[in-house]
């Protein structure tokens, strides 16, 4: 692999020097040390202060009101997204109660362009004027509202879920069946039939209608008591625009939200 | 060899870069966009506003959505703002494949038939004329690759000063555009370790591994500036990555309208193994363009790479560019997910490299007509194979046996024009 080059001692690889490489530059010269400390020293500073400034942006992005205001119904999914966009939310982690994922595009997320030039389009709007039902955690995520989401779901509708996964074949589920993580292009969801330990930074909750299908209020209200969270905006969503959702279980959800005002906040 | 390239070299290099841009620019204006370039834009502000990388390609790194939206500021959605990046730097791979070629293998004949290959690869000409960054990610792939090979011929040189720091910031950006950079920079840091040990260098070591570790780390990094403003921490945008990864690593979702040819390895061994690209205009006329190589180029490189590690003389000549050639394609061919042909833009310049050094050693053993012949005929069937590159798949009889490699596109529909 070597070769020796003529009239000079010095052996040079193939990935070595080459033969006109001027002479005084031969030897024990390269970068020097000081350089090579001076640049080290300067590439890791501005590491350390990227990753620390970074850090503290981004948890400082995140905003919640306070004090927590009241639990807070909603008609449908419109006005939920009114009322967390009202209330300031931005980068929370997100619990939703919950039987429907809420996790499909919008109609028209994607618009076509068939001619030049592209429109300037800001696409967060298009999320906000199509949202609906089946698109309303999807739009959460999307317009910045929920940086994390955890869906909490009856056993029942979490063993449907799984089944349907392994049937499909989708990745994520957990051996023993007990939770999914679904991964969006990096955007990871957990679904589980219970309150997750303590996120980082403010949680929101929402409570959706879908739940009641099968779950009670009081059952609800035990898994919360159970539960360590403190929440920073609470939500109860009647999905008037989910055609599947029985009137009962939005009455359900009435009864869910009087317990919850009665209830002493954590 | 010279360091410094020649008037001449620069000279032809030039005119083969210009060629190269011709066939890059030429009618991109009756293209219309396809669904990727439309997305490419919408989602270079939707990540730079928000910090929300969607629709399109949100499983890779972000720094195409940066690049682009400063485009489209300068030029809005036109054209240029759209894939003007892509026609520079797919136009500029042309020029760096030259200079790398020609300092790997010490030889400027071989530096201009590589330059000349990649000038008319019709792979390269396609995602040269796209939104999507494959030709961002191989500039600045190519463009380290060349800085490393030129910092391993100044060993002990002030020139490492530059070199191995510049060939950081190229992997850096290249790693922020797609994942292709990231073997050729292991590969490179290794190399330069190398060289750093045999002469018992120290501070050349130092800089190598700070060149090649921290600064593309914190380019990368840097490039999420808008996603934290989505309320993460760290600890999150650690996680973020390895799901990402993970997203890319299972990404199998079907490209348009076809499944197959979605195999790396058979890239060098099948003629005509490629990807269709659809764009549809408001008419509802289809624009296909069908990303393959020229066969008489692409089936060449095995035979190539074969003489290349067969010869010890060539062997030896082209050491670096066998190993940067493995470098960025055997990831490509041994991983599990689809490869589509796109991603043969990564690996075209480092295989025209070798088929470049090859042709010009037989060259001077059998004649520079051997060259001459080869060239001008790969010229020929790279201008009768152009219009598959530019959107116009479906206009010539003669191409349409290609058109069925890839795609249904002969079976007349409905609500399309062909």
């Amino acid at each position: 692999m070597q070769r020796t080059r003529q009239g000079n001692a010095r052996t040079i690889d193939v990935v070595g020097c080459d033969a006109d490489t001027p002479p005084h530059s031969l030897g024990a010269t390269g970068v020097g040390i000081r350089f090579a400390v001076g640049f080290s020293l300067a590439i890791g500073l501005a590491l350390v202060i990227s990753l620390v400034a970074l850090d503290r942006f981004g948890v400082a992005e995140r905003t919640a009101p306070t004090p927590t205001p009241p639990p807070f119904v909603v008609q449908d999914s419109r006005e939920l997204l009114d009322a967390w966009n009202t209330a300031g939310l931005h980068g929370v982690h997100l619990i939703d109660v919950t039987r429907d994922l809420g996790y499909a595009y919008p109609p028209g997320a994607i618009p076509q362009s068939t001619g030049w030039p592209v429109p300037h389009k800001d696409l967060q709007d298009v999320f906000r004027t199509s949202v609906e039902h089946r698109s309303i955690i999807w739009v959460a995520a999307k317009t910045g509202v929920a940086r994390s989401v955890t869906y909490v779901v009856m056993p029942t509708d979490l063993s449907d879920k799984v089944s349907v996964g392994r049937e499909k074949g989708f990745p994520g589920i957990a051996p023993d069946g007990s939770s999914i993580t679904a991964n969006d292009d990096g955007y990871v969801r957990l679904i589980g039939d219970r309150f997750p330990a303590a996120p980082t930074g403010p949680v929101a909750l929402n409570i959706d209608a879908s739940y009641f299908v099968s779950g009670t209020p009081e059952g609800l209200i035990e898994l919360l008591d159970a539960s360590p969270l403190t929440y920073s905006f609470v939500t109860l969503n009647r999905s008037t625009d989910a055609t599947d959702v029985p009137e009962a279980a939005r009455a359900r959800l009435d009864r869910a939200a009087e317990l919850l005002r009665q209830r002493v906040p954590k | 060899m010279r360091t410094l390239p020649g008037k001449r070299f620069i000279t032809i290099l030039a005119l083969i870069t210009v060629l190269g841009a011709v066939l890059r620019i030429a009618w991109i204006g009756s293209q219309p966009p396809t669904a990727d370039d439309a997305q490419v834009a919408w989602t270079a502000w939707l990540y730079t506003l928000h910090g929300q990388a969607w629709p399109t390609m949100a499983h890779h790194p972000v720094l195409r959505n940066l690049t682009v939206f400063v485009t489209t500021q300068l030029f809005g959605g036109s054209v240029l703002g759209v894939k003007g990046l892509s026609l520079l730097f797919g136009t500029l791979i042309v020029a760096v494949t030259g200079l790398l070629v020609r300092r790997a293998s010490r030889d400027d004949r071989a530096g201009l038939i590589a330059a000349f290959l990649v000038a008319l690869d019709g792979v390269q000409i396609v995602y040269s004329r796209q939104g999507i960054n494959d030709v961002h990610a191989v500039f600045f792939a190519v463009l380290g690759t060349w800085l490393t090979v030129e910092a391993l011929r100044a060993e002990d040189t002030r020139s490492w000063r530059w070199f191995v720091p510049l060939a950081g910031l190229s992997f850096g950006l290249g790693a922020a555009e797609k994942f292709y950079a990231v073997p050729l920079a292991a590969l490179a840091v290794a190399l330069l370790l190398y060289s750093a040990w045999k002469r018992r260098n120290v501070a050349d070591g130092l800089v190598a591994v700070v060149s090649l570790g921290p600064l593309p780390f914190l380019i990368y990094l840097l490039t999420y500036i808008p996603w934290f403003g989505r309320g993460y921490d760290l600890s999150e945008w650690a996680r973020y990555q390895a799901s990402l990864v993970d997203a890319m690593s299972t990404f199998s979702r079907p490209a348009v309208g076809f499944r197959a040819n979605n195999k790396a390895m058979w890239w060098f061994l099948r003629p005509f193994y490629g990807h269709d690209e659809v764009a549809i205009n408001a008419s509802h006329q289809v624009y296909l363009s069908v990303a393959v190589g020229n066969p008489l180029v692409w089936l060449a490189v095995l035979p190539a790479l074969g003489y290349s590690l067969l010869s010890a003389e060539q062997r030896r000549r082209d050491t670096l560019l066998l190993l940067f050639f493995s470098a960025a394609y055997l990831p490509l061919v041994f991983t599990s997910r689809p490869i589509w042909a796109l991603s043969a833009t990564a690996v075209i310049p480092f295989a025209a490299g070798i088929l470049g050094s090859v042709i010009s050693a037989l060259s001077r053993r059998f004649g520079r007509r051997v060259m001459w012949a080869y060239g001008s005929i790969v010229l020929v069937t790279s201008l009768l194979l152009y219009p598959l590159a530019i959107g116009r798949a479906l206009d010539f009889a003669y191409l349409r046996p290609i058109v069925t490699q890839v795609g249904d596109y002969l079976i007349p529909s409905d609500d399309t024009v062909r």
